[in-house]
């Protein structure tokens, strides 16, 4: 959802997730102060995750095929311009963003992993193996693989053969010890900013996971919501958190980056324990071995750690001394998967609540969640189901999820 | 153009001035689910499950063709199985008319005659292709599209349950793809065993 400046909210809906179905018609509608609903736009692919209004146009995150694009609309022509479509897509997770900086206008986005876990594998991709045979994560910087390979069955033979894939390839291509892979300005994992129109990218972050909320603060930081790896399949790690990252690189001015910062996708869980250590020993699946052989230095720790598989998703900072809690970050949990991607009992209702997160404390208190934990529909409980997004209103006072 | 309409008043808790909670209204606005689109999308999905209803019973037609043909004892036994498990799946298609409230029996007559006058017309321009096979296999080739077929049907019903909110029909339906799945499974495994046998010794499997 975003807030034009009169009031207007552009609501995204419909597309299709994962596994890539129901799909529904992926729809951009406008529901004007005064209470009118529109389809404004239709996308194609996937759909569009993310929506913010900035100077007469609406910026667009969709998800695509094999690549995830930025697009704007004029809010008055309804005029549509593709800025983006260079982002490797194609596999598990989604586009975040966009956001525009108060501080330098710049627009903001991010674009999540392929793989579920770091390797392309049929736990975490099943039908996408058929759709996307060649998708796979790309660094956001210069790397040397350790040549750890995953072994798992391979879903498209017609009998139960066993492949081998590697880090950074496509499912069922092994890597080789000490082979080196290109950073790339258009990886998977990364976070850009560029100009309103789409020119000058610079890749300020990678290694984040699923970047899908961004959010600035008034002082023009800039925070990633970002979810943890999972505890199944064939590369299980146990105990990462979600998380909250603070993007520094947000604070330098445009095209200074020399460097990308690494938020540690595929090796680090956000507590800074690599995934090859005891503690992420996983009790389902087999367990997770290093892939990258130089691992650049860490960006965290995040400001903010939530439990494993509460899924943080959208976010939004009040801004009001009217609503309260002005400077807080509101962030939805959609709500775990569990007993799909974590074996443990104590995982089962994590999420499924909005949170407000103080970002300098790192702590934090329910704003809502139902009576009984978990979603309503389970309960049968009435309440709140997969919250996904919240948004305040421009003037401050109201509040939407 | 999709439809809003406002169903009741949530309550919100907000602070004043003074850091007082106090408690204000506020609409709760629903998107798409007022009873015109709802009914116009139920007649639409009604059509839906008469389809797989004639799936369903083009493949119980074919399969009771097929099954008394097949000699060796453990495909036949297989096949036997299966065909057990259809009569559940046509009690499952017609469930489905239920759940959107409507009636399949008004229909059933009308699906029969078109399902076998279809398969008759359909199959014999089918076995105008199977070169050179003789025996029950290729009644094995027919189910093997017909059990698709069905499956696939199953299977955009519970993708219109999942689009419409209604998890009883995603919970039927999820079942019988699962079992069809695996039926195709061995429907294939087994047509591939009976093939060579067939066309290369002209025997009868």
């Amino acid at each position: 959802m975003g807030f034009a400046d009169d009031g207007t909210l552009y609501i995204l809906e419909g597309g299709s997730t994962w596994p890539t179905r129901p799909a529904l018609p992926p729809r951009i509608l406008s529901l004007t102060p005064s209470g009118e609903l529109d389809v404004f736009a239709v996308e194609t692919l996937g759909g569009p995750r993310g929506v913010t209004y900035h100077e007469g146009y609406i910026y667009v995150t969709c998800k695509g095929g094999y690549l995830a694009r930025v697009v704007r609309y004029d809010v008055k022509t309804k005029k549509r311009e593709v800025l983006i479509e260079k982002i490797p897509s194609g596999g598990w997770h989604e586009p975040g963003g966009p956001v525009f900086s108060p501080k330098d206008g710049l627009m903001y986005f991010a674009n999540g992993s392929v793989s579920q876990n770091g390797v392309c594998l049929p736990a975490g991709f099943t039908v996408d193996l058929a759709k996307h045979p060649e998708a796979h994560d790309i660094p956001g910087d210069d790397i040397t693989l350790t040549g750890h390979n995953v072994t798992s069955r391979n879903p498209l033979m017609p009998f139960p053969f066993l492949t081998e894939t590697g880090a950074f390839k496509p499912f069922g291509t092994p890597a080789k010890k000490g082979e080196k892979i290109k950073g790339e300005l258009w990886c998977s994992t990364g976070l850009w900013r560029a100009k309103p129109d789409g020119s000058e990218p610079e890749l300020l972050a990678w290694g984040l996971r699923n970047p899908y909320g961004l959010a600035f603060n008034d002082e023009g930081e800039l925070y990633a919501s970002d979810n943890c790896l999972e505890e199944k399949g064939e590369r299980a790690i146990a105990g990462d958190p979600d998380r909250i990252w603070h993007i520094r690189n947000a604070m330098t001015s445009h095209g200074s980056v020399k460097k990308p910062d690494w938020y540690g996708f595929p090796d680090m869980r956000a507590d800074g324990v690599p995934v090859w250590d005891e503690k992420c020993k996983p009790a389902k699946g087999k367990a997770a071995e290093q892939l990258i052989e130089n691992p650049p230095e860490w960006a965290g720790p995040p400001v903010y750690l939530e439990k494993p598989h509460s899924a943080m998703t959208k976010m939004d900072f009040s801004r009001s001394d009217d609503f309260g809690y002005r400077g807080e970050l509101f962030v939805t949990e959609w709500g775990t998967y569990a007993p799909l991607n974590s074996p443990h009992e104590k995982d089962l209702n994590n999420g499924f609540q909005v949170v407000r997160v103080d970002v300098k404390t790192g702590t934090s208190e329910v704003f809502m969640k139902n009576k009984q934990l978990g979603a309503a529909s389970a309960h049968q409980s009435g309440g709140i189901e997969r919250p996904v997004d919240c948004k305040f209103h421009p003037d401050g006072r109201d509040y939407i999820f | 153009m999709p439809m809003v309409i406002q169903v009741r008043y949530g309550k919100l808790q907000k602070k004043n001035k003074k850091g007082k909670k106090m408690k204000t209204e506020n609409p709760v606005l629903l998107i798409e689910l007022d009873d015109e689109i709802r009914n116009q999308q139920l007649n639409e999905v009604e059509k839906w499950f008469e389809h797989v209803l004639t799936a369903q019973m083009a493949f119980e037609v074919v399969i009771q063709k097929t099954t008394p043909k097949i000699q060796e004892p453990h495909i036949k036994e297989a096949i036997v199985k299966i065909e057990g498990a259809t009569k559940e799946h046509q009690k499952i298609a017609k469930q489905l008319f239920q759940l959107i409230n409507r009636n399949p029996d008004i229909v059933m007559d009308r699906i029969l005659g078109t399902t076998v006058s279809k398969l008759e017309e359909g199959l014999l321009t089918f076995q105008d292709f199977m070169g050179g096979a003789v025996g029950s296999w290729q009644g094995m080739h027919q189910l093997l599209l017909l059990n698709q077929q069905a499956m696939g049907a199953f299977a955009v019903a519970e993708q219109l349950g999942l689009s419409l909110g209604i998890k009883e029909i995603v919970k039927a339906t999820f079942k019988v793809v699962h079992e069809k799945t695996m039926h195709q499974l061995l429907i294939q495994e087994y047509m591939l065993e009976m093939a060579p046998i067939s066309i290369l010794y002209k025997q009868n499997v």
